[in-house]
C-alpha cells in the first residue's frame, strides 16, 4: 500500500460543516453510495477496457477524495489519472482496494455515532 | 396567522383586513457539479453561512435551465461537467446575466485553470478540500459584489461616451472642488506674465499639471520648456545640467554643452523640489533669478538668457530658511506668486471625478468597459486618506479595474488597506441617503453638460428609487406605513419594492 494512509480525516471533515456531525454523517453518506457508483463504473470499463472512462472516474474519485478529506484516495486516483492505460491494471487494482477500504471507514463511523 | 411565499407577480390579491410586508431579498445560490459529495459538502456550508436559498445542478445543461427558472445571484461552478466544460458554461451565464457571479470549483492544482477562470471572468476560485472560512469569505464577497450592482451606482459610464485618449490625457487637468477652483483662477490670473511661480503641496498633488498649464496658458507655450527634478541629480551634475559647461571644466567633459537655461532660452524651465536644491547652488541660481545672466561651469563668458523660472515644492520653506537650509533673498525671488496645490483629502469632491478619469484611461489602456461603481466602493475612496495624493488616485484606479471581475466596480475590487469598513460613527442610514442624493445631483450635472436627451425620466427613476429604499429600510419593509409617510399608494410602494428585490410577504390582521 502507498505511504499515504490516511483514509478520512473525520475531524476536518466535521469542521467542514462548524462541527455539525449531522451534515458530516450527511456528506459521508453521500460520498460512499458515490464511491459504489464510481467502482461499478471502473469495473465496467476494464472488459474491455475504456481508459477514457475510467480516466474521468479517476478524476471524480480525486474529488471525492478531496471533499472527505481521504489523502490516499486522492492519491490513488491521480496515479490512475495521470499514468497510460499501459501501465493502468496495477494502479487500477490499487484504487478499487482504497474505495473498498475508504468505504468501509465510513461505513463503519456512520453506524457508529 | 402569517403566511409566507414567493411574490409571483400577478394574481396575489390583498383585501383591507390584510397586512402586507416586505423583507430583505434572499440571495440565492446555485451549486453546479456532477459529483453529489462536492454538492453535499457546498451546501451545508452554505446553510451554516447564512440565510441563503440553494438550488442544486448536476451538469451545465441542468445549469442554464436553473438560469430561465430562478433568479440566480452566485454560482459555485466545477469546471469539469460531463456535458460541457465550465468555461463555456460561463460564457452562456455571462450572456444570459453578465451581474450572476462565478466562482470556480475544481479538483486540478493546474495554475492554468486558476489563470483561465480569472481571464474568464470568475469572482474567485476554489480549489478542492473546501474550506468553510474560505468558503464563507468568498460566497460573502460574491453577494455583496452582487447586491452593489443592484444599487444605483455612484458613477456610471454611458457606452455613448467616448474613452478617453491616453496621449490627450496628460493634458487633462481636472478638479471641481472649491480648492481646485481657486487653483485654476490663480493660474489664470498669472499664466500671462513672466513672473516666477512657487508652486506648493504636497507630493503626488499634481504641481507638475499646474506648472505644465500655466506654460499652455502663457505667452511662452511655443518656446522651449523643461522639467527638472532638483531631487534626482547630485551637486555637481545638477550644476552642469543647469548652467551647462566648457569643454574640460571637469573630469569626462571633452566638449562644451549647453546648460537647460541656455537652451530654454525665451521659455520656461520647471524646476521640481527647489527645495533639495543644494546651497551652494542657491547663490548661482539667485544671480540668474536677478539678472539672466549666469557663466558655464569652468567658463568665465557670462551667458545671457531670458527663462521664466516656476518652481514646486512639497518642503516648507519657510521652515527651511529659519534652518539655514534655504536662502531668504532666494525664496523672496521665486516666490513671485505663489499657488498652493490642496491635498486630495482636501478636495473630496474632486474623487468622483478624478477616479473617474482615471478609470476611463485605464479601461481605454486595457480594453474593458465597465458600467460603473458602486456607491459603497465610493464612499471607500472619499473616506480615505490618500498620503499618495493623485498619483495613489491614480494606481488604485488602474489595480481596480484589473481586479474588477464584474461589469460594476465594487468594493472588492479596491486594494485591501481600502476595503477596511466605514467609519460607524455616522448614522449609515442618512449616509446611505446622503449618499445617494450627491449621485443624483452629480449624474443630472453630468446628464446635462453631455447633452444627455432624458435627464429627466433617468433623475426621476433614480431619485424614486432612492426614495424607496430609503423609506422601505426606515420602516422594516411595512408597504401600507410607507405609502403613508412619502404619500402615495400602497401599489406604488409594492411596485418599486419588487423592482428593488425586496420579498412580499402577505398575512391577515
Amino acid at each position: 500500500m502507498h505511504t499515504n494512509t490516511v483514509l478520512c480525516d473525520l475531524r476536518q471533515v466535521c469542521e467542514l460543516f462548524s462541527g455539525d456531525v449531522q451534515l458530516a454523517r450527511e456528506l459521508l453518506l453521500v460520498s460512499k453510495a458515490s464511491l459504489e457508483d464510481c467502482r461499478e463504473t471502473v469495473f465496467k470499463s476494464l472488459n474491455p477496457l475504456d481508459t477514457e472512462a475510467i480516466v474521468k472516474t479517476a478524476h471524480k474519485l480525486k474529488g471525492i477524495g478531496l471533499t472527505i478529506f481521504s489523502p490516499c484516495l486522492v492519491h490513488a486516483s491521480e496515479i490512475v489519472e495521470r499514468n497510460s492505460s499501459a501501465v493502468m491494471g496495477e494502479h487500477i487494482r490499487e484504487l478499487c482496494r482504497t474505495i473498498e477500504i475508504v468505504e468501509q471507514v465510513i461505513l463503519e463511523w456512520t453506524q457508529h455515532d | 396567522m402569517i403566511s409566507t411565499g414567493l411574490y409571483s407577480g400577478d394574481g396575489l390579491e390583498v383585501n383591507e383586513t390584510e397586512v402586507e410586508l416586505v423583507s430583505h431579498y434572499q440571495p440565492r445560490i446555485l451549486i453546479v457539479d456532477d459529483e453529489p459529495a462536492t454538492r453535499c459538502a457546498a451546501k451545508g456550508m452554505l446553510e451554516k453561512i447564512g440565510d441563503l436559498q440553494i438550488v442544486e445542478a448536476s451538469n451545465g445543461a441542468e445549469c442554464l435551465e436553473c438560469l430561465s427558472k430562478y433568479s440566480i445571484d452566485v454560482i459555485l461552478l466545477d469546471i469539469h461537467l460531463p456535458d460541457m466544460n465550465g468555461f463555456e458554461v460561463m460564457k452562456s451565464i455571462g450572456q444570459w446575466d453578465a451581474r450572476i457571479q462565478v466562482i470556480f470549483l475544481t479538483a486540478d492544482s493546474n495554475s492554468q485553470f486558476t489563470i483561465d477562470a480569472m481571464q474568464a471572468g470568475a469572482c474567485d476560485y476554489f480549489r478542492k478540500p473546501l474550506n468553510h472560512d474560505q468558503v464563507s469569505q468568498i460566497v460573502r464577497q460574491a453577494l455583496d459584489s452582487r447586491r452593489s450592482l443592484e444599487s444605483p451606482l455612484a458613477i456610471r459610464f454611458e457606452n455613448s461616451v467616448p474613452a478617453c485618449d491616453p496621449k490627450r490625457a496628460s493634458s487633462d487637468f481636472i478638479g471641481i472642488s472649491s480648492g481646485m477652483l481657486e487653483v485654476f483662477k490663480r493660474i489664470g490670473r498669472v499664466a500671462k506674465q513672466s513672473l516666477s511661480v512657487l508652486i506648493t503641496g504636497e507630493s503626488g498633488s499634481g504641481k507638475e499639471m499646474v506648472a505644465k498649464s500655466i506654460v499652455s496658458n502663457s505667452n511662452r507655450s511655443h518656446k522651449p520648456f523643461a522639467a527638472i527634478n532638483c531631487a534626482a541629480f547630485p551637486e555637481h551634475l545638477l550644476e552642469s545640467e543647469l548652467f551647462g559647461h566648457e569643454a574640460g571644466a571637469y573630469t569626462g567633459a571633452h566638449t562644451q554643452r549647453f546648460g537647460r537655461f541656455e537652451q530654454c532660452h525665451g521659455g520656461t524651465i520647471f524646476l521640481d523640489e527647489i527645495g533639495d536644491l543644494p546651497l551652494g547652488l542657491q547663490s548661482k541660481f539667485l544671480r540668474l533669478l536677478q539678472e539672466q545672466r549666469f557663466e558655464r561651469v569652468g567658463g568665465n563668458t557670462t551667458v545671457q538668457t531670458n527663462v521664466r523660472i516656476i518652481a514646486a515644492t512639497n518642503r516648507n520653506l519657510e521652515e527651511m530658511v529659519a534652518k539655514g537650509c534655504f536662502r531668504e533673498d532666494l525664496l523672496y525671488r521665486i516666490n513671485g506668486f505663489r499657488i498652493h496645490v490642496p491635498p486630495l483629502r482636501e478636495r473630496q469632491a474632486d474623487i468622483a471625478v478624478l477616479f473617474e478619469h482615471f478609470l476611463r484611461l485605464a479601461m481605454s489602456e486595457m480594453e474593458k468597459q465597465l458600467e460603473g461603481v458602486s456607491r459603497a466602493a465610493l464612499t471607500r475612496l472619499q473616506d480615505y486618506a490618500w498620503p499618495g495624493n493623485i498619483r495613489e488616485l491614480q494606481a488604485t484606479a488602474r489595480q481596480a479595474v484589473i481586479n474588477t471581475t464584474s461589469t460594476v466596480l465594487d468594493t472588492a475590487a479596491l486594494p485591501s488597506h481600502l476595503r477596511g469598513a466605514s467609519p460607524q460613527s455616522k448614522d449609515e442610514e442618512a449616509i446611505g441617503l446622503a449618499d445617494g442624493l450627491d449621485n443624483l445631483k452629480h449624474n443630472i450635472l453630468r446628464d446635462i453638460s453631455t447633452g444627455k436627451e432624458d435627464v429627466y425620466h433617468c433623475a426621476h427613476r433614480e431619485l424614486d428609487e432612492i426614495l424607496m429604499r430609503h423609506a422601505l429600510s426606515r420602516d422594516d419593509g411595512n408597504l401600507t406605513m410607507v405609502a403613508k409617510k412619502l404619500g402615495v399608494a400602497r401599489n406604488t410602494v409594492r411596485k418599486h419594492a419588487v423592482n428593488l428585490g425586496w420579498h412580499i410577504r402577505t398575512g391577515r390582521k
